[in-house]
């Protein structure tokens, strides 16, 4: 048969065969559409980051660090021929209300803001959206001048201003002269904390905010020629980096790399949802390889005619094949459009994370991936089915009772092998990563074996169970799971599948939930305090005890970065896992003792009391353990140490464990007394407010000390929870699509039966069952099929949300029953409706005829 | 072979076979000794029992006997639908039985058409679609065109959009023949092919049947419990419990 001839049979039995094709096809458009809007999400947000990569920067080029620029990085830029140089400079900073709220008006008059304070022309591309607008053809440095700002909506309505009333910042007090509605280069991703305020870089450095550590980075900005070609831009760029001399502290990037960080943590995201969407399209793999199957054991009169007319089997093989491949690519363009369409709603679902400019439907990568992927797993999954068309006995058009040809070793290993590579293939393209595709495939070679061994050991007990079932109904449905052909097996792994993955994602998220949404412990802080000088700290100390704060903490914070470590350079030392460690500037204290709530895991002698000083002659340093073996060091390693422009040097002498969860004030570096005092630095404090006076405490606090910013640690962790919500809220959307596929499955391999059914609902009717005792048959089987899987479901689920807990995520494991209850509950009920839904036909059906047909 | 065009149902119904063999060709069917059994619980039945048979070029033989007399087996047998427990079969002077599935396949494809006494056609696929598969899978030009022709022939060319449960048992009887005759086979195996018709329709279908295996000369071989369909054939043979009564 050639390719022609197969074509034109396959289409032909498509029509012949439309009522089963659109289970099959729904199965898989499930999972395409799945693949598909995750892959369309992440390749319409890179596309707007490719394509407004200019606005993004707001500018050709970008010098960007942690700690303000090195001047030599200036000065080459300066150099570079035709540039223009502006500055942002991004810090966390108290801004508040200029005059007290009127007598009785509740809210806040302080608040914790993100501040970005610019120079020059910035932004070179794009604009800031500003309400009312700014005016025309000049830069927002020069309308702000050291007398205004433009504030985040958000800001004025927790403060109870509008445009025009004035904001108090540091020890100015500014006009704001425009709501901040939108900056070109900056994405509404990731963890803000708090609303944005623009001021000019005059502006910020009137009102003395300074960089509080860990907060905040610095930026050049530049734009060359209108005529600088990529090429051109590249030099330059090099030219900033030679200058540099590879500080590790300062990144150097343009346009064309395109927000390569942001694209990094997108791209990372769509490989792990888009593993999550697969899953839902191997379940609907697994629901055609049952139907097909079911299908094909129904056409054996057709196939035994085939041959007879003279149709090799290869040459049915190819046909039917080519129906599998037909169907796959139907399922990739229904699915696929679906997936599309469905991206239009991130928007709205995410509220706000995601502006709506963000969202490009036409996705042809996308949905050429999600044709390919439906065809490929749609043939792989169709191969063990198809062995049926091997094994058709031509002898049945004389004989039905003709024995089934000899099966073929080779044949099965190869169909075998074909549903192995579909899924490594399709899980190797999905993960973009031959590592995490081994994962993903080792989890899903766990969750199916033990699927299938949990179906076939439900087979074997209802075996046993059925006789002892004393009302019949109860025992017919009973042994309805254990007969061949049964089609357990395949549901209850592709249930089983959906559900254990939605089951993991609840209990995991509800951990984080809890842990994030959890009462502090009792006697942590509520607030911190930072950028508090040494010189008002005393003052800053009895206002906090006047008004009732406890468990007052304080220490000195001198900022350094890590310059050598036993003599090797830390440039030489950075890799992707420690480069967040080398490269910044770090906080550190000096203390005599250690906090109670650090325990020492190694030291070069034992800690008899809480310091751990040896040795007068050295200056020592303790170092928290993670971050030791993050940075490579232990007892004996030295590290030299630039503080504010002087190096020092210190020996490691211990190493402590840090309780971080309890949120007093720790430090990665604890250096011993004597050594940082001549530093410069200021002082980090935390205090426990009375809880139902933190805003008024906070806003006292920023009127008497205005450098101070005052960082409420309930409020920092319900943004991380809002922010951890929205990318779960991903993972369930496509877990849910993953029982839906599964649900399908189970209504494909009823349909696919329905012959059977009906021949069996007749049989029952005829020797005097009633519709009510076959109704309870099949709920009951039905009903046990979604009982059994879930309860694999449940237990493979629990396993693997308690790895994620502990594993991943270190946190405390704590058992989910009613999580674990609502999936038993789920798969039972979802799985009886689907089940009685999917035999209505059979039911309704007059016995006579169904007799008929089969005679 | 020749292609008659005139109209089938019209035909000469006294024609006799065309193509004679001659005593030294090798006969176009032959079987040595063919053995049939099939397993049924504890028990081995012998249903075709070390059967010999001959059958020339162009003839026409008839095989009555009772149920489960084991004509149907034979059948398979001969059309490599089935493999014999011993003994052999020969078409063209060519063993079968050692032919793997793909070469029994394509044997039957090129020289073998069937006609059932179920019709045994396509489901779904309509009566034109039936008679053309055939075509196709010989991979012969214009095939559709052919079996509409063929359709025509049979006196079905209004019909051959229609599915086969929309056609009556003669109707879809007749679609099987132009199916059956469309590659122009050597051989023809018809197993009671007026079995599920009435009489009248059933004479009919067999003047069909007899004047297209004149017209493409093809040897055929008939099973049928009737009697008069029986002697329709050139030879008439009697099986009863795997063995001819009168010899093969």
């Amino acid at each position: 048969m050639g390719p022609g001839t197969a074509l034109r049979y396959s289409l032909w039995e498509f029509r012949g065969s439309l009522g089963r094709v659109w289970v099959w096809l729904v199965c898989l458009s499930v999972g395409v559409g799945a693949v598909v809007s995750v892959a369309g999400l992440a390749s319409s947000v890179d596309g707007v980051i490719r394509g407004e990569a200019k606005k993004l920067l707001a500018a050709d080029l970008a010098v960007r660090s942690r700690v303000p620029l090195p001047q030599r990085a200036l000065d080459a830029i300066d150099q570079l021929p035709g540039a223009v140089r502006a500055e942002v400079r991004e810090l966390a900073a108290m801004a508040g209300r200029a005059a007290p709220r009127p007598p009785r008006e509740e809210g806040a008059s302080s608040l914790f803001v993100e501040l970005k304070a610019v120079s020059g022309g910035y932004p070179f591309y794009g604009e800031l959206t500003v309400e009312p607008p700014l005016p025309v053809g000049r830069t927002p440095a020069e309308v702000l001048g050291d007398h205004s700002a433009l504030v985040a909506p958000e800001a004025l309505s927790r403060l109870g201003l509008e445009v025009g009333d004035e904001l108090r910042l540091g020890r100015r007090t500014l006009r704001i002269a425009g709501a901040l509605v939108g900056e070109p280069d900056r994405l509404p991703v990731g963890l803000s904390v708090g609303p944005r305020v623009i001021v000019s870089v005059a502006g910020q450095e009137a009102a003395g905010v300074l960089p509080f550590a860990g907060f905040g980075g610095y930026r050049a900005l530049v734009r060359l020629p209108d005529e600088s070609s990529p090429d051109d831009l590249e030099s330059q760029a090099e030219t900033v980096r030679n200058a540099l001399d590879n500080d590790p502290t300062v990144r150097v990037e343009t346009y064309v790399d395109a927000q390569p960080g942001i694209r990094r943590d997108l791209e990372r995201m769509e490989r792990y949802l888009g593993l999550v969407a697969l899953l839902s399209l191997l379940v609907g793999g697994v629901g055609v390889a049952q139907g097909v199957r079911a299908w094909l054991l129904q056409r054996l009169d057709a196939l035994a005619i085939l041959k007879c007319l003279g149709a090799r089997p290869r040459d049915l093989m190819r046909a039917y094949l080519v129906q599998a491949m037909l169907l796959g690519c139907g399922a990739g363009v229904v699915g696929g459009v679906v997936g599309l369409l469905s991206i239009l709603l991130v928007p709205a679902i995410l509220g706000g994370a995601l502006p709506a400019e963000a969202i490009s439907i036409w996705q042809p990568l996308a949905l050429t991936r999600g044709i390919l992927l439906g065809a490929f797993v749609s043939t792989a999954f169709s191969a063990p089915a198809l062995l049926v068309v091997l094994r058709a006995p031509p002898a049945r058009v004389f004989r039905r009772t003709a024995e089934p040809l000899p099966g073929s070793r080779a044949a099965s290993v190869i169909s075998l092998a074909a549903v192995a590579a579909g899924v490594a293939g399709s899980a190797a393209l999905q993960a973009g990563s031959l590592w995490l595709a081994l994962q993903f495939l080792g989890g899903l070679a766990a969750g199916v074996a033990g699927l299938c061994l949990a179906a076939l050991a439900v087979r074997g007990i209802a075996r046993r169970v059925a006789p002892l079932c004393r009302a019949y109904w109860l025992r017919h449905g009973i042994s309805a799971l254990a007969r061949p052909e049964s089609g357990t097996l395949p549901a209850t792994v592709a249930l089983g599948l959906g559900l254990m993955v939605l089951l993991a994602m609840v209990v995991v998220q509800g951990h984080l939930r809890d842990q994030l949404e959890s009462e502090l412990p009792s006697d942590a802080p509520s607030v911190f305090l930072l950028g508090v000088s040494s010189e008002e700290w005393s003052r800053l100390d009895s206002l906090l005890a006047r008004e009732g704060a406890v468990g007052v903490q304080s220490a000195p914070v001198v900022m350094a970065r890590i310059r050598t470590i036993d003599g090797e350079r830390v440039e030489d030392r950075i890799d992707d896992s420690n480069r967040w460690a080398l490269t910044r500037q770090l906080r550190l204290t000096y203390l005599d003792e250690l906090p109670a709530d650090n325990v020492f895991v190694d030291s070069q002698e034992p800690v008899s009391n809480r310091a751990p000083w040896f040795d007068p002659a050295v200056a020592e340093v303790s170092v928290e353990d993670e971050f030791a073996e993050t940075i490579g060091v232990g007892v004996g390693s030295v590290i030299a140490l630039d503080v504010g422009g002087r190096e020092v040097d210190i020996t490691v002498t211990s190493l402590r464990r840090v309780d971080w969860e309890g949120f007093g004030i720790n430090f990665f570096l604890v250096v011993e007394p004597g050594v940082l005092e001549g530093a410069p630095q200021t002082r980090i404090a935390a205090a426990r407010l009375p809880g139902e006076r933190e805003q008024e405490i906070q806003d006292q606090v920023v009127r008497a000390h205005p450098g101070v910013a005052v960082l409420r640690i309930r409020e920092l962790l319900q943004k991380v929870v809002d922010l951890i919500s929205n990318l779960q809220l991903g993972v369930r959307v496509l877990g849910s699509f993953t029982v839906a596929a599964a649900l399908l499955t189970l209504a494909g391999a009823v349909a696919a039966g329905s012959s059977r059914r009906g021949r069996e609902v007749a049989l029952l009717k005829t020797i005097g069952s009633t519709r009510l005792d076959v109704l309870r048959a099949f709920a009951a089987e039905y009903a046990l099929i979604g009982l059994s899987a879930s309860v694999v479901a449940a237990f493979l689920g629990t396993a693997a949300a308690w790895w994620l807990v502990v594993q991943e995520l270190e946190l405390e494991w704590s058992f989910r029953p009613w999580a674990v209850l609502g999936a038993l509950v789920a798969g039972g009920l979802l799985s009886l409706a689907t089940g009685i839904l999917a035999s209505t036909r059979a039911l309704r059906r007059p016995p006579i005829d169904s007799l008929r047909e089969a005679s | 072979m020749a292609r008659d065009d005139g109209d089938l149902l019209s035909g000469d119904r006294s024609a006799s076979p065309s193509v004679v063999a001659s005593p030294r060709t090798p006969p176009r069917i032959e079987t040595r000794r063919l053995r049939r059994e099939l397993r049924s619980g504890e028990r081995t039945l012998v249903v075709v029992d070390d059967l010999d048979l001959e059958v020339a070029a162009g003839e026409c033989v008839s095989i009555r006997g009772p149920s489960g007399a084991g004509k149907s087996t034979l059948l398979a047998l001969l059309a490599g639908l089935d493999r014999p427990t011993a003994g052999s079969v020969l078409i063209d002077g060519r063993a079968i039985e050692g032919l793997s599935e793909d070469e029994l396949a394509l044997l039957r494809r090129e020289k073998i058409g069937f006609v059932f006494q179920a019709f045994q056609l396509l489901g779904n696929l309509t009566a034109r679609e039936n008679v053309q598969f055939p075509l196709d899978l010989l991979g012969r030009r214009r095939s559709r065109e052919r079996a509409e022709a063929l359709l025509a022939d049979v006196g079905l060319a209004e019909r051959g959009h229609h599915y086969p449960s929309q056609l009556s048992g003669g109707e879809q009887q007749r679609v099987a023949l132009a199916r059956a005759f469309a590659a122009e086979p050597a051989i023809l195996l018809g197993d009671e092919p007026t079995g599920n018709l009435d009489s009248a329709t059933g004479a009919a279908v067999l003047d069909v049947m007899m004047a297209l295996r004149d017209r493409y000369g093809s040897t055929l071989v008939l099973v049928t419990h009737d009697p008069a369909v029986a002697a329709r054939a050139d030879r008439e043979l009697v099986m009863v419990d795997g063995r001819f009564l009168t010899g093969g």
